[in-house]
């Protein structure tokens, strides 16, 4: 077990939600949101339909925001048609943002996309090559959570998806998930 | 007075009924968040063609529910039931309900999850672990649909877990896991085991 000196316990990192104690400090401040990240680097010459398991599920958990922010553009001129799905590896595809995706061939570094709509949607995408917002409207928060339930006994994932037409592509993209359990023994979000 | 050893309070140390909460205190503002209330029912024999209901936690004074959810521990046998799984709160007069009647939960996967998304005129929303689902939901909106109670003053105020059976042998476990805060002094949600 961590412990915790004097001093040090707000910059330690939380336990596992799983051993967290019920109604602990901890149990209770997870509420906001854990955090998962995970960063793909592609260098090559991806074509057709690219699948990057980004994160993988299990159980019950509410996912309250999922973005990512480019930190390297090198060459993006043949990436289209970004979005994110969950998959269970027997089933199809449960979109999560609109499977037709997102053009991200023009952009730059430090762009932004993210799951501010419903699934049937297209990720937000905002470019840096200028400085962008979402607009939120009084009251909402600016981004759309949503309840993943995995298929019991399959190993389920998270994905980014895109299209390259194979003429070449480098590029890097920092993703978060921000996540809550339902069922505190029994739901978990966990970088790939 | 709880005293809190060095290295204790953030892991281990949870908020326990009975524990006298200064106001604005540390443990004050957290419990904002909400506190989670466990407590499983479990279903194990014969089975008549009829409807059954189980009590599994008491509310006292008034209350928030921020989230409510459950889920099959167990689904070893969910043929004859459950059908028609519903929630409601009764007060050993007068009953509320917390969903409508009801959600055929038959033959599903264990660790299907079951959630109130909508208010006590819709049916709590399974999603059936026979595959990945999701609720999708829309943008700024929690996803969950809270309520507030007030219990009956002077009278055992309980939350129950409603079904039917075809009738038949059954075996599952649905465990609940309920966020809620109080509203007043007295305000708590606690589990309830019915005597044996």
């Amino acid at each position: 077990m961590t412990v915790h000196k004097p001093g040090s316990l707000l910059g330690l990192a939380a336990p596992a939600i799983a051993d967290m104690v019920v109604n602990s400090a901890y149990c209770y401040i997870s509420q906001l949101g854990t955090l998962a990240s995970k960063s793909i680097s592609v260098t090559g010459t991806p074509t057709g339909a690219q699948n990057v398991n980004l994160f993988t599920l299990v159980g019950g958990v509410e996912i309250l925001r999922l973005y990512g922010v480019f930190s390297l553009v090198t060459d993006v001129s043949a990436v289209t048609a970004a979005s994110f799905d969950l998959i269970d590896g027997t089933n199809p595809a449960v979109p999560i943002t609109s499977a037709a995706g997102e053009d991200l061939s023009g952009c730059s570094n430090g762009s932004f996309i993210g799951r501010n709509d419903q699934a049937g949607v297209k990720v937000d995408y905002l470019n840096a090559d200028q400085v962008r917002i979402i607009d939120g409207a009084v009251g909402l928060d600016l981004f759309a959570p949503l309840v993943a339930n995995a298929m019991y006994g399959e190993t389920n994932y998270i994905r980014f998806n895109y299209t390259s037409d194979g003429g070449g592509a480098i590029f890097k993209i920092d993703f978060e998930l921000i996540w809550r359990p339902l069922i505190r023994e029994y739901g978990l979000v966990e970088a790939v | 007075m709880t005293v809190h050893e060095p290295g204790d309070p953030f892991v281990t140390l949870s908020w326990k009924f009975g524990m006298e909460v200064a106001w604005n205190s540390f443990y004050d503002y957290y419990t904002r968040a909400g506190t989670v209330m466990g407590q499983c029912v479990e279903v194990i024999g014969d089975t008549q063609a009829a409807a059954y209901s189980f009590e599994f936690a008491t509310v006292w004074g008034t209350i928030e529910v921020l989230r409510f959810w459950s889920y099959f521990w167990n689904a070893d046998n969910t043929a004859a039931a459950p059908t028609k799984l519903y929630y409601d709160l009764y007060d050993r007069t007068n009953a509320v309900d917390i969903t409508l009647d009801g959600t055929d939960c038959t033959n599903v996967e264990v660790a299907s999850l079951l959630g109130r998304i909508d208010t006590s005129l819709a049916a709590v929303n399974l999603m059936d672990s026979d595959q990945a689902r999701i609720v999708d939901g829309a943008v700024g909106l929690e996803l969950s649909a809270p309520f507030i109670v007030n219990a009956k003053n002077g009278a055992a105020t309980r939350m129950r877990l409603h079904f039917t059976s075809t009738g038949g042998p059954v075996d599952f476990t649905v465990c609940h896991e309920i966020v809620w805060r109080p509203l007043n002094s007295s305000g708590y949600l606690y589990r309830y085991y019915p005597p044996t």
